[in-house]
């Protein structure tokens, strides 16, 4: 038992020490910090939102930011602040939904291929050419086509191509650890397949994965408010950012406010993503021998 | 160092290669001096962070990081510290040439074999176009590649390692030099083409009254190669003398360590004399020998006193506070053999 | 330390023609052009005994095959034909539960010290995780184990819990020792086990591998191109040149009375410590022919200085000369030459 807790004690000394090496550079604290807030706001709105998102207002119909309405509000009084706010909780699960389960796919396939080869990585590197042959929207677009607009297709089209990069990205990291002589000595030592890829390989090819995971799921908010924008994401009424600067599209010159604002929420949380993505990129590195 | 009969061509004195910042510096190269004379090929031998090719790359000015280097490297009697980029690299490649572990990444694999060699004709001669070819030729040939006159057409990829190591060579003597540093060029190359390497290196050092500085960690490289040796531990000197001499009675108790680890003469499966523990870190050197820690007949003023190499006997230097402990240390083992 | 009786004993591992053959990928442009599938023969029918308790020495130079073959002993590749016994059983192509057993009593030990453990594993996690796959200690006995294990490669106290990075380079082949060691393995295979070391670091490892032998009485194939560490270790050496054994013997006798002409020039080729032996000429000429495409007849005839008509035509077969076994139809004339 006493090993155990030493063993928990070195573990927790060297996470200290990385949150130490984090915490040093300003990029890191400022990505964190938006999306510490970002996650906050998602996940409690009404806490911060000062009106109801939905509550139609017809006294104060598209008025300029103000002390009351920071934001301004919209075409049916509404308080786009607290809108923008709303916002955050479907706009932060987009960026986690439609990309987590490509991350999960991705990795499996990825580490199958890169660790058998063969023919299944034949027949991999013929789909993946297959799909991304085709402009990204365009066949994200075409699946929601056919499954139908709204938020879980959505997902379920983003995935369906999404998976492909992240299943190539692991691919090549996984082959590359592979040549590893740990690898070997893994199979020397008659661990199973499945013991060598997920204890071995996979943690040591993970860091580059989850740093574009990281710049994905900014990708992922640009994307979904992209198909929300075109109608095919998030419906309205639900407050969604892409869904608010279509609803703002055809004030754009009396009442400004309504689209600038949500844009300006897409563009600082796309930040935060690419600052810890960034951060965690050089923080990951291997050190040098 | 200095009874050499020979001319000298390079006299590095007091040479200090440091990295880093000016107040904690990292002193790879500390207080090195040695000679080479004309036709000479002297082995400076050490392990990994001995700074031996730091030494080499400091004489020609192109270490990497950008190091500091004080101290004087006097080229047939002019000092290389002091001069800018544009007049060392007239000296350099031209009257001092260099050659490297890895023929594949010194060489570029875009261009010809041909044309790389006739790219430094070009820097360091007045030949023109058909002469340059006809010496490129004859530069092949002089390495030893079979069919010179159908190689320069060749690119880099198409050669064997130790055709490589030949092209680098011939590339290298394309202007001439007066002297040529190697920095371990036979490490990555299999035994019997080390072997062709470094006969190959002898005799156009013999041939062409070409002085040598060969970089090793091997000692038998040396024996079979090496007019004298510089040994090298932790940045600094500590054994110069004759090959001949340093081989048969080396007086340094790092030399003597080193050569005994080396199974020769010993019964098999007897365990080996062993040098305890590791090469040192350079930022973790003591104020004094370099070798103290690692060393069986260390003082208590060792690692705090530093020893100066000093004369021991005619044409050797040893820089060591106990070197008859040393003899006593390892004699009696050798007579038991 | 004494040789173990070969003819008494049952041969505790043997091969049986054992070769491989890895088929070069074939490009696009290739396949379109129907140029044929090349082949690239590593090892070529190689027969061979290994006594319980001896330390087999494998020497060579790279590409010759040597790592491939302690690899296929290993199990990491698949024989294109051939057998590998292992106590007279077939050990070819096991799976699961089988395979496991077979590589609880061989295991394998890896040249480079930084690829060969998992970095992002501690000591005590990499040798626990072995421990408790094959089930070899149970609950608390298991850390008494790793302790034990550390303890026999003479790794420092505290040792287990550290990083592969925060080795030396000679630490982590300790580890590497002991992570085979785990198993408690009847033989095991070294791949090069100290060539990436200093020399100085290097007797460490080769003392500590003999101790570790004649104490726990293990069988050592010893794959290595140091001819001077393969024989201090070796009890008996085979000598591979294109993925065949062209000559095998007792060590003493080998290198003191190589009689392969191949055999004779690598010995000749490798760095002696005597500055009195030096040779003007290499001791051999030409360079290992491509794997892809060996030459008929005896492989080594393109670079043999003595080779006659019939060597370009007929391949020679393994047969006793002297007290050992050569592939030479000229081994009688050269020997004794």
């Amino acid at each position: 038992m006493t090993v155990l807790t030493q063993t928990h004690s070195r573990t927790r000394g060297r996470l200290a020490a990385f949150l130490a090496r984090a915490f040093a550079r300003p990029s890191f604290v400022i990505g964190i910090a938006i999306l510490g807030l970002s996650l906050a706001l998602a996940l409690f709105p009404q806490l911060f939102a000062p009106y109801d998102p939905l509550a139609f207002d017809l006294h104060a119909i598209q008025q300029g930011p103000s002390l009351a309405h920071p934001f301004g509000t919209d075409n049916f009084g509404r308080d786009v602040l607290s809108r923008v706010i709303w916002a955050y909780r479907v706009d932060m699960q987009m960026a986690f939904f439609a990309t987590i389960f490509a991350l999960l796919i991705g990795l499996t396939a990825g580490a199958f291929v890169g660790y058998y080869g063969g023919i299944a990585d034949v027949i991999f590197g013929r789909c993946v050419d297959a799909i991304i042959t085709f402009p990204f929207l365009v066949l994200v677009i075409a699946i929601v086509a056919v499954l139908g607009p709204g938020l879980v297709n959505m997902y379920v089209a983003i995935t369906a191509v999404n998976w492909v990069y992240y299943a190539r990205l692991t691919r090549a990291e996984i082959m590359a650890q592979k040549a590893n002589d740990y690898a070997a000595a893994g199979r020397v030592l008659g661990y199973s397949d499945r013991r060598i890829i997920f204890r071995h390989l996979l943690p040591n090819a993970i860091s580059p994965i989850l740093v574009y995971w990281m710049t994905d799921m900014a990708l992922a908010i640009l994307l979904g408010s992209s198909l929300g924008y075109l109608g095919l994401g998030a419906q309205p009424p639900a407050a969604e950012w892409g869904v608010l600067i279509a609803e703002g599209r055809n004030f754009l010159m009396t009442a400004w406010w309504m689209s600038l604002m949500p844009g300006i929420a897409i563009v600082l949380t796309g930040l935060g993503f690419s600052l810890v993505g960034d951060a965690l990129a050089d923080l990951l590195r291997p050190k040098g021998r | 160092m200095g009874t050499t009969e020979k001319a000298v061509v390079l006299d590095v004195r007091h040479l200090r290669t440091e990295f880093g910042p000016q107040d904690r510096p990292l002193v790879a190269v500390d207080d090195v001096s040695f000679q080479v004379g004309q036709g000479e090929i002297l082995g400076l031998v050490g392990e990994s962070g001995s700074g031996k090719s730091i030494t080499l790359r400091s004489i020609l000015g192109i270490i990497r990081p950008r190091g500091r280097v004080a101290g004087e490297i006097l080229w047939n009697g002019q000092d290389l510290v002091p001069l800018d980029e544009a007049r060392l690299r007239r000296i350099r490649g031209r009257e001092i040439a260099m050659i490297f572990q890895e023929p594949m990444s010194s060489l570029n694999p875009l261009l010809t074999v041909g044309l790389q060699i006739q790219e430094n004709l070009v820097a360091h001669t007045n030949l023109d176009a058909k002469a340059r070819k006809a010496r490129a030729i004859e530069l092949l040939d002089l390495v030893g590649i079979p069919g010179a006159r159908n190689r320069l057409d060749d690119f880099p990829h198409e050669f064997s390692g130790g055709m490589r190591q030949r092209v680098m060579i011939a590339i290298a003597l394309a202007s001439n030099p007066k002297l040529l540093l190697a920095d371990e060029p036979t490490t990555a190359l299999d035994v019997t083409i080390q072997d062709q390497i470094l006969r190959l290196i002898q005799s156009l050092s013999r041939d062409l009254g070409m002085a040598v500085i060969l970089v090793t960690h091997d000692m038998g490289v040396v024996a079979e190669t090496c007019d004298r040796v510089a040994v090298m531990y932790g940045g600094r000197l500590c054994e110069v003398g004759t090959t001949t001499d340093v081989i048969a009675d080396a007086r340094h108790p790092y030399s003597l360590g080193l050569l005994r680890s080396i199974p020769r003469d010993v019964a098999p499966r007897t365990p080996l004399y062993s040098i305890p523990g590791a090469p040192p870190a350079l930022n973790a050197l003591p104020p004094g020998c370099a070798f103290s820690a690692r060393c069986p007949v260390a003082g208590r003023e060792c690692p705090d006193l530093r020893p100066t190499l000093e004369a021991s006997g005619s044409s050797r230097l040893v820089a060591c506070h106990h070197l008859q402990d040393a003899q006593a240390h390892f004699g009696p083992r050798e007579a038991a053999q | 330390m004494t040789m173990p009786t070969s003819a008494s004993t049952t041969p505790l591992l043997s091969l049986r023609a054992l070769s491989i053959q890895f088929e070069k990928r074939r490009s696009l442009s290739d396949t379109l052009a129907r140029r044929p599938q090349q082949v690239v023969s590593a090892v070529n029918g190689i027969d061979l005994d290994v006594m319980p308790g001896e330390t087999l020495g494998i020497v060579g130079e790279s590409g010759c095959g040597k790592s491939t073959l302690a690899r296929l002993i290993a199990g990491l590749h698949r024989p294109t034909s051939g057998d590998i016994l292992f106590e007279g059983e077939s050990v070819v192509g096991l799976k699961g539960t089988r395979r496991r057993a077979y590589n609880r009593r061989v295991q394998m030990m890896f040249q480079d010290p930084y690829t060969s453990l998992n970095p992002r594993m501690t000591v005590r996690d990499t040798l626990r995780e072995a421990i408790t796959v094959h089930r070899m200690r149970e609950g608390a006995a298991i850390d008494r184990r790793v302790d034990e294990l550390l303890d026999l490669v003479r790794l420092p106290e505290g040792a287990a819990d550290k990083f592969p990075h925060e080795f030396s380079g000679g630490q982590r082949q300790r580890i590497g020792i002991a992570r085979a060691l785990s198993l408690e393995p009847t033989c095991l295979v070294a791949d090069e086990l100290v060539s990436a070391l200093d020399v100085s670091v290097q007797a460490q490892v080769v003392n500590l591998l003999i101790e570790l032998q004649d104490e726990l009485g293990l069988t050592v194939l010893f794959v290595a191109h140091d001819l001077r560490l393969v024989r201090h270790v070796s009890h008996r050496v085979a000598v591979i040149y294109l993925g065949a054994i062209v000559e095998i013997g007792r060590s003493e006798a080998l290198f003191s009375k190589p009689m392969h002409p191949y055999s004779k020039g690598l010995l000749a080729a490798a760095p002696s410590l005597d500055p009195g032996a030096r040779r003007r000429a290499p001791a051999l000429s030409g360079e290992l022919p491509s794997p892809l495409a060996i030459p008929p007849g005896c492989p080594f005839h393109v670079r043999c200085p003595h080779a006659t008509e019939r060597c370009h035509r007929e391949k020679p077969a393994l047969r006793p000369v002297g007290s050992g076994m050569t592939a030479c139809h000229l081994a009688e004339r050269i020997g004794d030459a």
